[in-house]
């Protein structure tokens, strides 16, 4: 009878032994699991860690966009190919085999390596091109030599507008132009992911919470408009060359929203090629150098005294026929010809220094300083370039005898080309002060009113006819009507005081068309060769037309028809 | 007796697989993401690599040659402006030399 009670208890006795058993093995399996997960052993966290590596995102610098949707500036991956000494199998053929598979010179590689055979990176190549790569790519693998890839920026086109855009350093941070100015734009934000990797480096999974992704750069949309900058550029290298000038802007302005559609200077600068490049070539002299202006400067004087009411277009100015003038407190002024009589409108167009002097006077100090101050000089006209003068317009209550006629003139007062420019499109919009933008912006702008309608209307007519039949003749267009002003400014002497010899500054403002004024541009060439030429009628006027005539046609702005010139506002009321 | 402790067996072994079965696609899947992270990445560097390579492909210049390549004359889009540009490109009004921009084609039309 026990036999029988031990026989049926045994299977449930093993059952349960199983099931102890099972339960024990499982908890057990669950317990290394979790001190596994939670509280790894440290041989273990070793061997985990160095099969994770951590690897950077690039994030993308903001690209910087023409007018017209064309990259100026934009940033890719390159290689740079880099070679660990301590890894080179045979040190004797490996700067052959280096040199011939991808086309260096084995010896310069020799060079390069031996110098710094005790490191473990040694840079043969920061930019690996695209044909090198791909011949790396098919030839036998090189023990020791490897390939890093890293973020450049480039700018496709080269010098145009190289000025305007700038540079940036090898930590990829703007140094110069607008790189500088829209840094903190354009700057990306890099990221981060953990991975996993098997024995054989290949990644497995991303570690989790170890993600960051990268965050590119804004890109920046430009006024610059590349065809315009093209056109502005080589008209600017053609005359610096053929007068032999130290050096040339260009400034074009769409007068009725500020926009600047070019911004050239010679000699150009190439922002792929900044090593070797010095700091005079780089800067943006279009709003970086201060000149005396010289007679382009006589518009906004004589519009401010046809707006004052101190003189009236019909009056006659006696402008002497011996082409010298005393004044009362001794000063004599000079004309480049003696001009005899001339109504006031024709003091601007034969542009008459004894004229702009005498109505000066009337002018007075303090309402000619502010008149100067309203069209912009003396301040900065934007934020958007680094290193922009504010140029130099003294207190009024340093203002002498000499300096109320000298003004007028253009002399004992220092300007930029940009601000030059802007103030000029007063005349090609009705008489309104824009900011002047780097930025491409959609409808006009708004602006500040510095002379009356009608004034900006009389100036543009009597501008028209410094074209027409005064000292820009050059410049006069079949196709086109333009309006503008030559200048020929002396170049102040800086140590010795007075002005240089023999150096001038040719210059010329112009607006076209005349009757609805789509573009303003201003040429300034420094210091041309005074033997082939020096006068700003000369030298700087017709690059501008040839600007003109190709500029106009590109927006859609129809040549003229033949036509006499047109008639003269009859109205003018002073505000 | 047996039979129920070798069906309990079976279904922990068979839980067991499953739940391996499941870490196993986790660990695919979480690989697939990482293959897909690094294709966007490549994908994004490629990107790059093209709009460099049409940016250096749309400069002046270059499509001043391209279009002399291709034999094309290129007729102005502004009424009224082509005759006269021919008389400039045949040596009309005076002025600085005129550059082989101007004198090889006929007009810039609208690039954009």
């Amino acid at each position: 009878m026990f036999q029988q009670a031990d026989a049926r208890r045994r299977p449930v006795v093993i059952a349960w032994t199983a099931a102890v058993i099972m339960t024990l093995v499982f908890a057990g399996l669950i317990g290394r699991v979790w001190q596994l997960q939670a509280r790894p052993q440290t041989s273990i966290t070793q061997l985990a860690g160095s099969q994770s590596s951590i690897a950077s995102l690039f994030g993308r610098r903001g690209t910087i966009y023409s007018r017209d949707g064309r990259a100026l500036a934009v940033t890719k991956v390159v290689k740079r190919l880099f070679v660990d000494p301590m890894l080179i199998d045979d040190p004797n053929t490996f700067s052959e085999r280096l040199g011939y598979g991808l086309g260096y010179d084995p010896v310069h590689m020799e060079q390069v390596i031996s110098r710094r055979f005790d490191s473990r990176y040694v840079v043969i190549d920061s930019w690996l091109s695209d044909e090198r790569d791909a011949r790396l790519r098919a030839m036998p693998r090189l023990p020791g030599l490897a390939t890093q890839r890293r973020l450049a920026r480039l700018y496709p086109h080269g010098n145009l507008a190289g000025q305007v855009l700038g540079v940036v350093g090898v930590d990829r941070r703007g140094l110069e132009g607008l790189e500088l100015t829209l840094n903190s734009q354009l700057s990306p934000a890099g990221g981060r992911i953990a991975y996993l990797r098997d024995a054989r480096r290949r990644p497995l999974w991303a570690t989790d919470n170890q993600h960051q992704p990268p965050r590119d750069g804004q890109d920046v949309r430009l006024s610059i408009d590349v065809t315009i900058q093209h056109i502005a550029e080589q008209q600017l290298a053609v005359t610096c060359q053929r007068y032999k000038a130290s050096h040339g802007n260009m400034i074009a302005i769409n007068p009725r929203t500020g926009e600047i559609l070019a911004m050239a200077n010679y000699p150009p600068f190439d922002p792929n090629k900044l090593a070797g490049s010095n700091a005079d070539l780089r800067r943006n002299r279009c709003v970086t150098d201060v000149f005396e202006p010289g007679s382009t400067f006589k518009p906004f004087v004589w519009a401010a005294a046809t707006q004052a009411g101190v003189v009236h277009l019909d009056e006659m100015i006696d402008c002497t026929t011996s082409g010298a003038y005393r004044l009362p407190f001794g000063r004599v002024l000079h004309d480049a010809h003696a001009n005899g009589l001339q109504t006031w409108d024709g003091v601007l167009i034969k542009s008459s220094n004894i004229g702009m002097g005498q109505v000066g006077l009337r002018l007075g100090p303090r309402r000619m300083h502010d008149a100067v101050r309203r069209f912009g000089f003396g301040v900065v006209g934007g934020n958007e370039f680094p290193g922009e003068a504010v140029g130099i317009v003294h207190p009024v209550r340093r203002w002498s005898k000499y300096t109320i006629t000298s003004v007028p003139m253009g002399q004992e007062i220092a300007v930029t080309a940009m601000q030059l420019t802007r103030a000029f499109c007063v005349f090609a919009n009705g008489g309104v002060l824009l900011r002047p933008t780097i930025f491409a912006v959609d409808g006009d702008a708004p602006g500040e009113r510095v002379i009356g309608g009608q004034t900006a209307d009389v100036t543009r007519y009597v501008l028209r006819r410094v074209v027409s039949e005064g000292t820009g003749r050059r410049a006069n267009s079949k196709m086109y009507d333009l309006f503008g002003k030559t200048g020929t400014a002396q170049v102040p002497d800086r140590v010795h005081g007075g002005y240089e010899a023999d150096q001038y500054v040719a210059s010329f403002l112009a607006g076209a068309p005349y009757d609805r004024p789509r573009i303003v541009i201003g040429c300034f060439i420094h210091r041309p060769d005074k033997q082939i030429g020096y006068y700003g009628g000369i030298v700087a006027a017709p690059p501008v037309r040839q600007v003109v005539e190709q500029v106009l046609p590109y927006l859609g702005v129809t040549p003229n028809a033949p036509h006499d010139d047109d008639p003269r506002p009859v109205q003018l009321v002073s505000h | 007796m047996y039979l129920k402790l070798f069906t309990m067996t079976l279904v922990f072994a068979a839980m067991g697989l499953c739940l391996l079965h499941l870490r196993q696609s986790r660990v695919r899947l979480a690989h697939e993401m990482v293959l897909t992270h690094i294709r966007i990445d490549e994908s994004r560097h490629a990107l790059w690599r093209y709009q460099t390579a049409l940016a250096q492909r749309l400069t002046p210049a270059t499509l001043r040659a391209s279009v002399e390549h291709a034999g094309l004359t290129l007729e102005s889009v502004t009424p009224g402006t082509g005759d006269v540009m021919q008389h400039r490109n045949n040596g009309g009004s005076g002025g600085v030399a005129q550059s082989s921009a101007t004198t090889k084609t006929t007009v810039l039309a609208h690039l954009d």
